[in-house]
């Protein structure tokens, strides 16, 4: 599939303690854009991610609106939106809830209703363990898995839903650098529009052409990546820092 | 011939069967019950799964109980009360090595072919995997107090295994929402 468009206006969130998370987000991602979405720990671009897939704020509606491809990210079209929006979350072992390879690949499509065509639902799995180099692990036991392999396994996972966005919640937070590489490889070749948390500058700036920098809830960079990478004052407000092959 | 390539069907009816001889034949326990205590014993020696290995060491202690019964019977029923334990431990026994010989997956695989309710297979898939997540996780944990207590009497009192415990529960719960979040995102409703 090929990239979906997302549009935020306006987004606020609190968590119930009433501690604000979110406050006035705002920006447009268009179709087949690759995006970092970058800042300090605790800035809010987790929750952020869980927003744009329907995932927070738990069932009500946004303060704000959330678009993905002109559908309001909302009820009744959280199913589609999940369909269309895949969540690569921090942890694999939170997103790897079956016992093998291939069977934890096929829950998105068998939920997704495909199950009345199995053949369908084969297909999608093996195209999507392909696409991450490890279609001879579909019969593996997941617990069996190194690390890097999970991350890929959780991202066929969600490939295999078809999804046009995917976003990616640190997805090299523990990858050796081969695990990285292949990780780049993969996410290189795909297609659908991205949105990548991350706090790995260097490598970011690699896949990505546009920043957005979050701090305290707020938007207070967006645009190409490169300069804001090497706004060195920019970056140190924002508990950041430039990456060693910028600005120089 | 590996376990493996024998059915699915004829492993399950050849467990389900050794059980219900276990237990419905009648009469108190016989050498018979010995000699499949052997064969089980047998069956856990060769074979190399990880549940058979650590089912080892019980099996030992089974035989010298199944010999300690054996010799009370030709005594003259000094062990009875010990036979249901004899029979229970046995079709415990047979169970082990049937899951020894048995991946969650394949079996899971066998019921869904077999038109099992979807939802039913999947979470006994879920249940499987987060036990051994949890243990995993009780693991790091024991470790992780491990590396910093410095004394065994405080590392083995109550007070430190109950915070593990609680640590373990507020992990899973934890673990458990963002499990949920996961399945969400998959489209589970």
């Amino acid at each position: 599939m090929t990239g979906g468009a997302l549009s935020l206006r306006n987004l606020r969130f609190a968590w119930p303690c009433g501690r604000r998370v979110l406050d006035d987000i705002s920006f447009d991602i268009h179709p087949g854009e690759r995006v970092a979405l970058i800042g300090p720990n605790g800035a809010g671009k987790s929750t952020l991610l869980l927003h744009l897939n329907g995932l927070l704020p738990d069932g009500k509606p946004a303060d704000g609106a959330i678009e993905v491809d002109s559908l309001l990210v909302a009820a009744p079209h959280l199913g589609e939106i999940r369909r269309r929006v895949g969540i690569v979350f921090q942890d694999p072992d939170d997103q790897l809830f079956c016992e093998t390879v291939g069977e934890d690949v096929a829950y998105g499509p068998r939920q997704l209703g495909r199950n009345r065509a199995a053949p369908d639902v084969e297909g999608a799995v093996a195209r999507a363990l392909a696409a991450v180099g490890l279609e001879s692990l579909a019969d593996r036991p997941v617990n069996e898995l190194s690390r890097g392999e999970k991350r890929r396994v959780a991202i066929a996972g969600v490939l295999a839903c078809d999804p046009s966005i995917l976003l990616l919640d640190e997805p090299t937070g523990d990858l050796d650098p081969r695990g990285r590489r292949q990780l780049t490889g993969i996410l290189k070749s795909l297609t659908q529009t991205l949105v990548i948390v991350t706090h790995e500058l260097e490598w970011v700036s690699d896949l990505c052409s546009r920043a957005i920098l979050i701090d305290d809830g707020r938007i207070v960079a967006d645009g190409p990546i490169a300069p804001i990478l090497a706004d060195e004052p920019l970056m140190l407000a924002h508990g950041l820092e430039r990456p060693a092959s910028f600005g120089r | 011939m590996s376990v493996g390539s024998v059915p699915v069907g004829l492993r399950l009816a050849s467990a389900a069967l050794a059980i219900l001889l276990l237990f419905a034949i009648p009469g108190p326990v016989s050498p018979g019950h010995a000699v499949y205590a052997a064969l089980l014993f047998a069956g856990f020696r060769v074979s190399d799964t990880t549940l058979a290995r650590r089912s080892r060491g019980g099996w030992v202690a089974l035989v010298i109980l199944s010999g300690a019964v054996i010799r009370g019977w030709i005594a003259g029923d000094l062990f009875a009360g010990l036979e249901t334990a004899v029979r229970g431990l046995l079709a415990l026994g047979t169970l082990l090595l049937l899951a020894a010989h048995l991946p969650p997956a394949v079996f899971a695989r066998w019921m869904r072919d077999r038109g099992a309710p979807a939802d039913l297979v999947g979470t006994m898939l879920l249940l499987l995997r987060y036990g051994d997540l949890l243990r995993q996780e009780a693991f790091r944990l024991e470790r992780a107090r491990g590396a910093r207590s410095f004394s065994r009497v405080a590392e083995a009192s109550w007070t430190a295994k109950s915070s593990l415990v609680g640590a373990l529960f507020a992990r899973a719960v934890a673990r458990a929402e963002r499990v949920y979040r996961a399945m969400l995102a998959r489209g589970w409703q």
